[in-house]
């Protein structure tokens, strides 16, 4: 039997409340690394998967301790989230996105240095009381590379 | 059956959700290595790609396919971030237009060279319902530029 009328709509303000969680996510990343502030939209079990780039984070507590050290590392980052693919299943969901990141980072020397990073996320997400949180992301770096140089040898 | 005013709003927001979900798709697909049969798969059959004096006009799927199959070895890496949206559905006709801005980098091979590039450009989209999906019946995206990072836009046209 297909949907109701009411079941299409939670659907719909699903995949709304899941954009505004990710863009609430890069808001607290650009607003210093905001690390107290990113916890609560994860589940106190999230893992968040950096790659090699970043490394493999296990609860929200680990998580908050390596974003305040990446923001000793990056005094100017915008986190610009594109060309999400949002499923959603009851209250559960995926979420892929896009990053463009324009930052001034320290360089090996310890000085800012104008980077990009380009990289995508897969979020797996849960509905609890009402709230989307992150429980699980996949954090992908394609290339973080000092303006002046360019990524054509990423 | 009459189909009550509430119904066809919510199909309205929903239809709006599919485009950006179908525009999105193409974008990872392209984004992918040009996954040149997903991207065949999201135009109906006599679907157009026209991407104009840069990237030719390619009419039907079968010829979709193939441009994009070519393009993969010219083009190493490539982000097609997609923004500024304007989706305009019409239910009764099961088509639907949207108008969108495409900033893109890239590494591309020029004259056998890696190369970082920034590409500028807008897509104007023609897109049909066929058995409850959504697909492109005509995307055709204008190029303002494809310029190495290196150098700036300044002397783009």
């Amino acid at each position: 039997m297909s949907a109701t009328l009411d079941e299409r709509i939670q659907r719909l303000e699903d995949i709304e409340a899941i954009r505004r969680l990710k863009y609430r996510y890069m808001s607290y990343a650009d607003d210093g690394y905001d690390a107290d502030g990113i916890v609560t939209l994860m589940t106190p079990d999230a893992v968040w998967d950096g790659g090699e780039a970043f490394g493999r984070q296990e609860g929200a507590e680990a998580f908050g301790n390596m974003v305040r050290e990446v923001g000793k590392q990056i005094s100017f980052a915008a986190h610009l989230a594109l060309n999400e693919i949002i499923d959603v299943d009851g209250d559960t969901a995926r979420g892929q996105w896009w990053l463009l990141m324009p930052c001034t980072a320290l360089n090996e020397e310890g000085k800012d240095e104008a980077r990009w990073i380009f990289a995508s996320y897969d979020d797996r997400l849960v509905k609890r009381d009402g709230q989307w949180l992150f429980a699980h992301t996949i954090f992908d770096v394609k290339t973080f590379c000092a303006h002046k140089d360019g990524w054509a040898e990423a | 059956m009459a189909v009550s005013d509430l119904e066809r709003r919510v199909e309205t927001l929903e239809s709006v959700e599919a485009i950006k979900r179908l525009k999105h798709q193409y974008c990872a697909y392209c984004d992918d290595g040009y996954d040149a049969d997903g991207i065949a798969g999201q135009f109906v059959e006599d679907g157009i790609w026209d991407g104009g004096e840069d990237f030719g006009r390619h009419e039907g799927r079968a010829a979709i396919h193939a441009h994009f199959a070519r393009v993969s070895s010219q083009i190493v890496f490539a982000g097609h971030l997609v923004m500024n949206e304007i989706i305009d559905v019409d239910l009764d006709n099961d088509s639907a237009r949207g108008h969108w801005w495409i900033i893109m980098p890239a590494t591309i091979m020029m004259e056998g060279v890696k190369t970082a590039v920034w590409l500028l450009g807008e897509y104007e989209d023609h897109y049909v319902r066929r058995d409850g999906t959504w697909l492109y019946q005509t995307l055709t995206v204008d190029i303002h530029f494809v310029k190495p990072h290196k150098d700036g836009w300044v002397d783009a046209e």
